[in-house]
């Protein structure tokens, strides 16, 4: 059937009033906890994960749909009313939306993050019907020398794009990997990186390893830092109503963040924070007014909250078609997903095409409770704010802790989420990006069993990597990510002696 | 030491280690083209050269060290508020298997709260025995997770 009726059937799925109202539990959670600050949508999945359990899988997508462009609209409210934003990618919303609220306009500020993340929302995820199905096509010829050479690819882009350095960068993939190495091996039953101990020969879930660097590693930083405490949280003085011109000025970005947002976000490492920039540098050059950046320019804001919300069902594709997670959030998604029995990918379009049909109708449904829902209740958000962060950082890591050991009743596993909040104190406080750790923790393993797959098929020829057509040339494109800094870098060295003499001769 | 140094230094330590670990990897009985071996001994040679890397950085150019940052450094004491920190994740791994959820949750969030510079443990004590106790019976009883006795001999 066409993916159209396909979609229909999802819709009927999901529009039952019981579901529906899962629906409604999941923006609002997501929302609840995207907006307390420093929790971002990967933490927020990690945490509520335990309030699936008992939830039916048709239910479950609506939830977690909920959940996922929930805690992306708390994000943008935290950081347009409080100067520290809930996560990277709404920094930039921080910058002009924060702006906005100190003059009085911060309901403005809301209302057209809100509906541009709707309206951005609902394009990604049209995008997404569209395309998923046209990716699936052409991911059945994959074969596993592709899909290795395609996980190579997205770990080289996840180390190369997201953070400052790119040596930081490969440096927590390369432990992600290792770490997602320990356990039993799977092929050959031998024990790896186990040290003996029993509760390791299962691997470290991904969860644990979010859950720790993101809440406890960031509330202990935090703590370490001791400058909480000192935030200011704007009132939303006014209505929330958006003028004319402000609906002549907005809409345009939200259809050019849409653009921008949903192709990079499915690109392998895209990520939420290289649209929503490429978004803003959009927008500041093609307005009318750009003087106006910098001091609250309604465009500032419109533009890289589309994007965000694109990117996020941007994101969604390589993960529901090709079964591979771009950031930390789908690396997330994809662990909770197995945990359930379902195993994203071209397989599951065609084996369980009902369930993925009715994930994305979710995300439609989602993103209009989200409409109808946060404009009239951001009142409590705003309330959520003002929550002491003596209380607020204790009170996530309860739940965190709780969380976790809820769900395997093991003390080793609390003892090894400590662990990774300690390391998540050092990444955050030596600069090491965290995504590439996870993406690297989940991705290892499946790397590894592609690449052994495939060396099956061809029996035992490594070459088969680059003699298959499509996987060579992904290769070739990892090996330019790789190249590109160090050339790049190269380049600028051979230009400073031209540059050197105009500059002399521009005196 | 300069922290950055010492960083760099548990890298290498960490890659070596897991170099060792890799060593002590048990020959498979089944034949295999890509055995147990090949991809962890290749990833704790490459995390080897990164730590290198890291530490000759770090010596040219100093690596970042949020501690010197102007805008993300550490207000004073914070020593005492990590070691509160820390004293609070401790004290949950402890009382959780001998005196219960609810005293476990009650005393870590009152010294996280501490970390956070609160001068009132008494109103930290008090909200965070309530917030354990609606965590608790928001997953044990509403949601069915096993948390685990809230009180230990008594709920």
């Amino acid at each position: 059937m066409t993916s159209f009726d396909a979609l229909l059937q999802g819709f009927g799925a999901a529009l039952q009033p019981d579901i529906l109202l899962y629906g409604f539990a999941g923006c609002l959670l997501g929302t609840l906890v995207g907006v307390l600050p420093g929790i971002g949508p990967a933490l927020t999945i990690a945490l509520l994960l335990p309030l699936t359990f008992k939830v039916p899988a048709a239910a479950m997508f609506v939830l977690f749909a909920g959940i996922y462009y929930g805690a992306m609209y708390g994000g943008s409210t935290t950081s347009i009313l409080l100067n520290t934003p809930g996560e990277s990618a709404t920094l930039i919303t921080a910058l002009e939306g924060n702006k906005m609220a100190r003059r009085g306009r911060g309901g403005q500020a809301l209302a057209t993050a809100a509906i541009g993340s709707f309206v951005a929302g609902t394009i990604g995820t049209l995008a997404l019907t569209f395309f998923a199905p046209i990716i699936v096509e052409a991911a059945l010829a994959f074969g596993p020398a592709e899909y290795a050479s395609l996980m190579v690819l997205s770990l080289v882009a996840v180390s190369a794009v997201l953070g400052r350095s790119v040596l930081r960068g490969r440096i927590a993939l390369s432990l992600g990997l290792l770490l997602g190495l320990v356990g039993i091996d799977l092929q050959t039953g031998q024990p790896r990186f186990t040290f003996g101990v029993a509760e390791l020969l299962d691997g470290i879930e991904v969860t644990i390893a979010a859950v720790g660097l993101f809440a406890v590693g960031e509330a202990m930083y935090l703590a370490w830092q001791g400058r909480q405490g000192n935030a200011e949280v704007m009132r939303v003085s006014g209505s929330l109503k958006l003028s004319r011109e402000d609906w002549a000025r907005s809409w345009k970005p939200w259809v050019r963040g849409a653009a921008i947002g949903f192709p990079i976000g499915a690109l392998p490492a895209g990520g939420a924070e290289v649209p929503t920039l490429l978004s803003y540098y959009a927008e500041r050059k093609l307005s009318s007014r750009p003087e106006e950046f910098g001091h609250g320019a309604i465009e500032g804001v419109a533009g890289p909250e589309a994007a965000n919300n694109a990117s996020a069902a941007g994101v969604l594709m390589p993960l529901l078609t090709l079964g591979i997670p771009t950031s930390a959030t789908a690396a997330v998604m994809l662990s909770a997903f197995e945990s359930y029995g379902i195993q994203p990918g071209p397989m599951l379009f065609t084996q369980q095409g009902s369930l993925v049909w009715t994930l994305i109708a979710s995300l439609f449904i989602g993103n209009v409770i989200l409409l109808l829902l946060n404009l009239p209740l951001v009142g409590l958000w705003v309330r959520l704010l003002h929550v002491p962060p003596a209380w607020l950082y204790p009170g996530i890591v309860i739940i965190s802790t709780a969380g976790v050991y809820g769900a395997s009743n093991s003390l080793f596993d609390v003892a090894l989420l400590f662990a990774f909040g300690l390391l998540g104190y050092g990444m955050r406080r030596f600069d090491f990006p965290v995504a590439p750790l996870l993406v690297g923790l989940i991705l290892g393993p499946m790397l590894e069993q592609s690449m052994r797959q495939a060396l099956t098929i061809s029996q035992g020829q490594w070459t088969t990597f680059i003699t298959r057509p499509i996987s060579g040339s992904i290769l070739l494109l990892a090996l330019a990510l790789v190249a590109a800094p160090m050339l790049m870098h190269i380049g600028r060295l051979w230009r400073r002696p031209w540059s050197a003499s105009k500059d002399a001769e521009e005196g | 030491m300069r922290p950055t140094r010492l960083v760099g230094q548990l890298l290498l330590v960490f890659a070596l280690l897991s170099a060792w670990q890799v060593s002590v990897i048990p020959m498979p009985p089944v034949y295999a083209e890509v055995g147990p071996h090949p991809m962890p001994a290749a990833l704790s040679g490459l995390l080897l050269v990164l730590a290198l890397g890291y530490l000759l950085a770090d010596a040219r150019t100093r690596a970042p060290d949020a501690a010197h940052d102007p805008e993300e450094s550490a207000l004073p004491h914070a020593r005492r508020r990590t070691g509160w920190f820390a004293t609070g994740l401790l004290a949950f791994g402890v009382l959780l298997p001998t005196a219960g959820l609810g005293p476990a949750g009650t005393v870590a969030f009152a010294a996280i709260a501490r970390a956070f510079a609160s001068e009132r443990p008494l109103s930290d004590l008090a909200v965070g025995g309530a917030f354990t106790v609606v965590v608790w019976y928001v997953f044990a009883r509403l949601l069915g997770v096993q948390l685990g006795p809230l009180l230990r001999g008594w709920i």
